[in-house]
Parts: C-alpha cells; structure tokens; sequence
C-alpha cells in the first residue's frame, strides 16, 4: 500500500493513510468476528462429538459380561475387556488410542488435545445404593478422589458426579438414576484457545451406561 | 486512475474475508450437524434392530428425516447418502444382540466455489452395537 502513495502523489497524504487505516481496521474487525464465530463453532463441535463418542464407546463396552456369572443369574462386567472394547470403539469413531489413562487424538480427532478420563463400575452389590462420585483436574491428570455410598434404594440408587476443576471451581453433573450396574466414565476436555486471546475449551463429559444382558 | 484500482482491490479484500469466514462456518456446521444426526441414527439402530437389512434401513431414513426436521437442521435430506453394513452377525436375516454394524453418511462438501482444491464429499464412519433380543423383534 505504501508505494501507491508514489502513484498518488496529487493526492494529499493524509487522505490516502485515512483509507488504508480504515479499511485495515475493517479487515481486522471482520477477522475478529470470523475467529470468535469459529471458535463457538469448534467449541460446540468438541461437547456434543466427545459425548457422542463416550456414549457409543461405553455401549459397545457394556456388553463385556461376565460368562461364567451369568449362568448363575449374576450380571457382572468383565472391566478389563469392557476397556478393551472401550478402545476399539474410540478409535473406529473417533480416531482416538489410548495410553495409560488418556486418549490421544489422530489427525482427524475432534479435539487436538488429549482427552483424560476416569472410569469406574458400580457392580451388581451396589447399584441400588446412592453414590457421589468426587473427581479432579489439576491442569494433567483427571483422578478419582473418593466414592461415597449412600442409602439403599430398590428401585435403584442416584449417582451424582462432582467435577473439581484446575481452578477449583465445583461442577456438579446432572444426578442419574441406576437401572442396573453401571458403567461410569467421565472424560475432561482441555483445549487450548487456537488464537491465544480466545478462553480455553475446558469441560467434564459423563456416560453412564447399564450393563447390557 | 491509480486511486480506482487500490479502492478496488481493497473492496475485493474486504469482501473476500467474510466470504472466507462464511466459508469455514458453513464447513464446520454441516460437519457438526452430520456428526449428530450419523450419531443419533446409531443409536437408533443400536436400540431397535430389526428384522432384515431392508427394514433396518428403511427405518433408519424414516428416523434421519424426521430428526432433520426436528432440529431444523440445514442439511438437504435428498445429499445425504446413508450406507449401513453389519460387520458382525448372529443370524443372517435378524439385527440382534451384540451384533456390530458400520453406518457411513456422505454429504456433497459444502462450498460457494466449485475451483477449491478440496475433497468432493465429507463422511463420517460410525460402528455401533444392536442391544435388542431376537425374541423381542
């Protein structure tokens, strides 16, 4: 732009700088818009896709019962295989592999950084027991604090997971009613801003699923 | 003469970097929109089964076409392609229990231009698992 300035050089100065800074302003006014609209898209995308994926992957993995159990009318699940079977689902939907107790993504992830989850199972003893789950993200690894039971329940028991997050802020997830033993996992999602003056996507997402018999 | 030409290239690159921002927005929208409704349809396979690859087929259009208009989704029912295969199965005809299937959902890929050197079609692959007795079909 500067050198047009040599082409229009009948032209008074200020006039020309007037225009050029207007429409940089507006070009970068345009990108602002264009970055935050984006960015609530990716956003959006990131929750309802790792839910997705935790809910079709803990679907496939509740079918890990136990043979041996079952023909004694015991409905158990198997967790090392229902972790197997867990993976296998991450990774066909979601390209995610897992390494020690985080799924790291592929190039066509949803998420560009690695997810963090715990899991738990509440066995065939105790689903009809009230549970609080307490878990935490310190800003690396997401751990299980402590489980709390409760009172007995016949129709089944409520579980109610806590989420501590890096800044010690409580987030408490919608409270579930078990119909049978139950498949917990609850990944947390931190991603950091793909422009650094954009807040971090960080958030816990939960399934919970039923054994399936 | 000079002044013309730079007013107009700047007008080109003003309006040029909305359109590129629209561009991307209408991308990660319907990849959004065909992320959730592929999912939701697995599900549904998931939960119903059905008696034979024709029904579980037919079923699963019926179920998308009703979600599309639920939702007020954006995506033209007539692009979307839907491709269901089992990759597991206990019984040739029946869709029950633990058996595994592949769903894959194809869209045109959204663009204003036709001359981006882009894939032609956008596609999400979801495996899911039928939880529903044969007895109960």
């Amino acid at each position: 732009m500067l050198d047009l300035r040599r082409i229009l050089h009948t032209i008074p100065e200020g006039i020309c700088t007037g225009i050029n800074i207007l429409s940089i302003s507006a070009l970068l006014f345009f990108l602002l818009i264009g970055v935050f609209v984006v960015d609530a898209d990716l956003a959006m995308q990131k929750k309802t896709e790792v839910k997705m994926l935790l809910e079709l992957s803990n679907h496939h993995a509740t079918f890990a019962i136990n043979p041996v159990l079952k023909t004694e009318g015991v409905i158990d699940l198997l967790e090392k295989e229902a972790l197997d079977r867990f993976d296998r689902r991450m990774l066909e939907n979601g390209g995610y592999r897992r390494e020690g107790n985080k799924y790291l993504p592929s190039g066509h992830s949803v998420t560009t950084d690695s997810l963090s989850f715990v899991r738990h199972y509440i066995d065939f003893v105790s689903w009809r027991n009230d549970h609080q789950l307490f878990l935490r993200f310190n800003g690396s690894d997401f751990s299980l604090d402590r489980v709390v039971t409760g009172a007995r329940r016949p129709a089944g028991g409520l579980l109610q997971i806590t989420v501590m997050t890096e800044k010690g802020e409580e987030l408490r997830l919608a409270p579930k009613t078990m119909v049978g033993p139950s498949h917990i996992v609850v990944a947390y999602v931190n991603e950091r801003p793909f422009v650094p003056v954009l807040p971090a996507h960080a958030f816990p997402v939960v399934s919970v699923e039923e054994v399936k018999w | 003469m000079g002044q013309v030409i730079t007013v107009f290239l700047q007008v080109m690159v003003l309006l040029l970097v909305p359109m590129g921002i629209l561009q991307v927005h209408t991308v990660v929208q319907t990849h959004n929109e065909l992320l959730e409704v592929s999912a939701a349809a697995t599900k549904y396979i998931s939960n119903h089964g059905g008696r034979g690859d024709a029904e579980v087929l037919g079923k699963v259009r019926a179920f998308m076409s009703q979600e599309l208009a639920e939702k007020s989704l954006t995506l033209s029912e007539e692009e979307l392609i839907i491709h269901i295969q089992r990759s597991r199965a206990a019984d040739p005809v029946l869709w029950s229990h633990e058996d595994e299937f592949v769903l894959q959902a194809e869209l045109p890929f959204p663009l204003f231009v036709s001359w981006l050197p882009v894939e032609k079609t956008m596609r999400v692959v979801r495996h899911g698992t039928v939880n529903m007795m044969d007895y109960d079909l």
